[in-house]
C-alpha cells in the first residue's frame, strides 16, 4: 500500500524525470521500506517526494512555458489595473467634477501596477537569471 | 567534452557525502543511501526524493555518470564519480581543510592571549 502511495507521489514529478528515475526511485523506496519503514520513514519519504517534485518543477522550468506564463500574468494584471484605473477616474470625476483629471488617475494606477507587479517581477527575474548563470557556469559544457 | 571552471560555491553536506561515497566505488541508489547514513553515523538520512534530486543534478553537471554492472535491471542502476566530480570533491576537501586551518589558527590566537 505504501508502495502505491509513493508511486502516486512520483506522478508529481515532471514526466521526463519520472521516465528516467521513476523505476529506480520506487525500487529504492521499496527496499528502504522493507528494511524498516515506520510512520516517521513514510512521512519523511512523502515530504521528500513532494519537495523533490516541487524543486524539479520550480527550478527547472521549460523556458517557453515560463515566458508564456509571465506574459499572460503581466497581461492579466495590466487589464485589471487599467480597468481599476478607469473605474476610479470615473468615480472621481463624478465626485469632484473637473478637479481631478481622468488621465492623472489612470497614470497613478499604472504607476501602482509598476510598483506592485513589474518592479518585484524584474527583481525576481534578475535573481533567477543570476542563479541560472551561476548554475550554467558550474555545469560542464560541450 | 569540455568542462568549465570548478565550483566556487560550498557543497551541501548530502552532496559532499554522496560524492565521498561514490569516490570509494560505484554504487546504486539504495546502497548510496545506506552508505551516506553509515558515514554520517546516522545523522544524515536522505529520502529517496532528495537522493535522486541530487543524483539528477550531479548527472546533469557531469560530476557522476551511470555505470554498467552485471545487474542490468532499470531499478539497479549504479553511479560512479567522473574525473570532473573527483576534482570537485578534491577542491571541496581543500576548501574545508583551509577553513579548519583558519578556525584552528583563530582559536590558538585566542587561547594564547
Amino acid at each position: 500500500m505504501t508502495r502505491e502511495l509513493y508511486r502516486l507521489l512520483l506522478r508529481l514529478y515532471p514526466r521526463h524525470i519520472r521516465d528516467e528515475f521513476g523505476d529506480e526511485m520506487l525500487a529504492v523506496f521499496s527496499a528502504a521500506a522493507h528494511d524498516g519503514g515506520g510512520l516517521w520513514f513514510l512521512l519523511r519519504e512523502c515530504l521528500g517526494a513532494v519537495h523533490g517534485a516541487a524543486r524539479e518543477r520550480t527550478f527547472a522550468p521549460a523556458l517557453g512555458p515560463a515566458i508564456a506564463g509571465v506574459a499572460i500574468a503581466a497581461a492579466l494584471h495590466w487589464m485589471l489595473y487599467s480597468w481599476l484605473g478607469r473605474l476610479l477616474s470615473t468615480a472621481a470625476t463624478r465626485l469632484s467634477g473637473p478637479l481631478v483629471h481622468e488621465d492623472v488617475l489612470e497614470l497613478a494606477v499604472m504607476g501602482l501596477f509598476a510598483l506592485l507587479f513589474l518592479i518585484p517581477l524584474i527583481v525576481l527575474l534578475g535573481r533567477e537569471i543570476q542563479r541560472d548563470i551561476e548554475r550554467k557556469r558550474l555545469r560542464p559544457t560541450r | 567534452m569540455r568542462h568549465v571552471a570548478e565550483s566556487t560555491e560550498p557543497l551541501s553536506e548530502p552532496v559532499l557525502l554522496l560524492l565521498a561515497s561514490l569516490a570509494k566505488e560505484p554504487l546504486h541508489g539504495y546502497a548510496l543511501m545506506k552508505d551516506i547514513e553509515a558515514m554520517s553515523n546516522g545523522r544524515v538520512r536522505l529520502s529517496t526524493g532528495t537522493l535522486y534530486g541530487a543524483l539528477r543534478r550531479l548527472l546533469d553537471w557531469g560530476w557522476i555518470e551511470r555505470f554498467q554492472t552485471d545487474d542490468i535491471s532499470r531499478d539497479k542502476q549504479a553511479y560512479r564519480l567522473t574525473s570532473l566530480g573527483r576534482s570537485q570533491l578534491k577542491a571541496e576537501i581543500a576548501r574545508l581543510k583551509e577553513l579548519a586551518r583558519l578556525a584552528s589558527a583563530g582559536l590558538r590566537t585566542r587561547e594564547a592571549r
